[in-house]
């Protein structure tokens, strides 16, 4: 790896290069913009990252991002806390929040069940999910993880799980994605939107 | 599909070589470990993505060389132009190009231009172990049907974690109820895999005796081919809800034998096709050239079921496996052949094709990795 040997300017590269989707000669073009920028810039983004970890916290009762004991979703009083859906990562409370449909609560489980990657169900938020099915007035729990071998059964895995509950266990639907054309998208996709048709 | 030109840069002993091809049939011939299976492989990549010789990229690169490139010109049914690139480089690895955009998922470009092939390698296919018989189901009807694809890699995978789990629960460390969430997975991708292969297996005792008879000089051979399932016999007869209840009750009923095993031991990854001449299996001791004739059949079964399905004729690619038959035989397949698809054919012996209706655009010499028509 090239270096000008200024201890600086390596490390800033470094650390840089270990977020994702960065590789060594990105990290070189964003340490050099930094350094080239003012100094108030550099010290705005140094100070956001470090406030960023220091106000903020996972929610105490679903695990997404949040800058108080509950995140800003279940304190909301406008959320409809009867419908749980249950999501992988924050990254997906994201996803789901930007389309404006979703009014109910979250829980984040944290990732999907594994055995080869050692994750099983006690490693996930798994407990607190249906400890939560119990305490709250949940009538129905939406399952929306992603459709991976592992999502489908960390999926089944919740709904056998709730099976004696009388909460009602929905998965979100997987099919053409709106606004694509159909010769664009990927054959087993297509396929099992096909085989998975409702009536009109 | 017709493969119309192909630009080969440092594979194999092939330096630098841009072959065009006839559309219906072409002869490689030249003397052993000149280069005449090089092609073939490279056509292969090109459809397949992967080998059917090697594991890694990089001994394909030719000697000192540190990137190798293949791309190749295409014609489908209906006319269009498609243009498919292997390029592996020591620095970036392997990339696959479909019209100059790269392809993020590989399995999104099986089936586009369907390939059957024939090698040495396919002579135990009869014989040897089921495993063989395994990959040869799959690769065919991968290429077929993309949901055979895609259930076949959820299959692998929920296989995968579910030997895991039985380790663990070998070990106590967990619960043998754990295990449901995958076994659900097996039962719904297997069975939708083995509902893939048994249409397949109908299509081919239909015409497979039928293709035999044409091509081979023996007349009143009976063959059969049925699939063995450890699930279930006779799984044909059965619906496909059927067969999943019968998948699950076979699962839970091994369940202690797998966690002994910490493998799953039910299911089609343990299943069979079964070649049977005048009601016996193939043996490895029988003659060459019958085995040959019979695969030869298949290999046009194959391909049939390829344009029936996927409505596009398939490349077909011979390594090598005219080497006992006589002349007139080998007309008659070539005449048989060209009607089926553009066929690619490896050779040491060309003067066995010359009774072969062949005109010169239908030869190419292949000599220390040069190629001249």
């Amino acid at each position: 790896m090239n270096t000008l040997g200024i201890d600086a300017l390596d490390t800033l590269i470094n650390q840089l290069s270990k977020l994702p989707g960065i590789g060594h000669k990105t990290a070189q073009r964003l340490a050099l913009f930094i350094l080239k920028s003012e100094p108030a810039y550099s010290e705005a983004l140094a100070g956001a990252i470090i406030k960023l970890k220091q106000e903020t916290r996972l929610c105490t009762r679903c695990f997404n991002i949040a800058e108080s004991e509950l995140c800003s979703i279940c304190r909301s009083p406008q959320r409809d806390n009867h419908t749980l859906c249950v999501v992988e990562d924050i990254v997906d409370v994201m996803a789901i929040e930007s389309s404006n449909e979703y009014k109910g609560l979250y829980h984040v489980l944290g990732g999907v069940i594994s055995p080869l990657a050692g994750i099983m169900q006690n490693d996930l938020h798994m407990k607190e999910l249906f400890e939560r099915v119990e305490k709250e007035p949940i009538k129905e729990i939406l399952l929306a993880l992603n459709p991976s071998t592992e999502g489908e059964a960390t999926m089944l895995y919740i709904s056998r799980q709730l099976k004696e509950s009388p909460v009602r266990i929905t998965r979100i639907a997987s099919g053409v994605p709106i606004g694509s054309h159909l010769e664009y998208v990927d054959a087993a996709t297509i396929g099992r939107a096909i085989l998975s048709r409702q009536d009109l | 599909m017709i493969l119309e030109n192909l630009h080969i840069t440092h594979f194999r002993n092939i330096e630098k070589e841009t072959i065009a091809f006839d559309s219906r049939v072409n002869i490689l011939y030249g003397k052993n470990g000149q280069g005449k299976t090089s092609v073939l492989e490279a056509i292969y990549l090109l459809a397949i993505t992967k080998s059917f010789k090697a594991q890694s990229d990089k001994i394909f690169l030719q000697h000192s060389q540190n990137y190798l490139d293949i791309k190749g010109g295409f014609k489908s049914a209906n006319g269009n132009r498609i243009e498919v690139r292997y390029f592996y480089s020591e620095k970036d690895g392997k990339n696959i190009f479909l019209n100059t955009n790269k392809v993020e998922k590989y399995s999104d470009l099986i089936g586009l231009i369907p390939v059957v092939l024939l090698s040495l390698e396919d002579f135990e296919l009869t014989y040897g172990v089921p495993a063989n018989r395994r990959r040869f189901l799959d690769i065919l009807l991968s290429q077929v049907h993309p949901l055979y694809l895609s259930a076949l890699q959820n299959y692998k995978r929920a296989l995968a974690q579910r030997n895991k789990l039985l380790t663990l629960i070998k070990e106590n460390k967990e619960p043998p109820y754990s295990l449901e969430p995958w076994d659900e997975q097996i039962v719904k991708n297997g069975s939708e895999i083995i509902r893939h292969r048994i249409t397949f297996i109908e299509f081919l005792s239909q015409k497979l005796a039928a293709n035999y008879r044409k091509i081979s000089s023996l007349n009143n051979e009976r063959i059969e081919v049925t699939y063995k399932s450890n699930i279930d016999d006779e799984l044909q007869k059965k619906t496909q809800q059927e067969i999943q209840e019968d998948f699950t009750r076979k699962l839970n009923e091994q369940l202690n034998g797998d966690i002994q095993k910490e493998s799953t031991t039910i299911g089609p990854h343990r299943d069979d096709l079964i070649f049977k001449k005048n009601g016996f299996p193939f043996k490895s001791y029988g003659s060459q050239g019958e085995n040959k004739t019979f695969l030869i059949a298949l290999k046009l079964v194959e391909s049939e079921y390829v344009l029936q399905n996927a409505k596009e004729e398939p490349l077909l690619l011979l390594d090598d496996i005219f080497g006992e038959l006589d002349e007139n035989r080998i007309g008659h397949l070539i005449d048989f052949i060209a009607d089926i698809g553009q066929t690619f054919i490896t050779t040491t012996v060309r003067h066995k094709f010359e009774n072969a209706r062949l005109n010169r655009q239908n030869f190419f010499e292949v000599n220390d990795g040069r190629i001249v028509q």
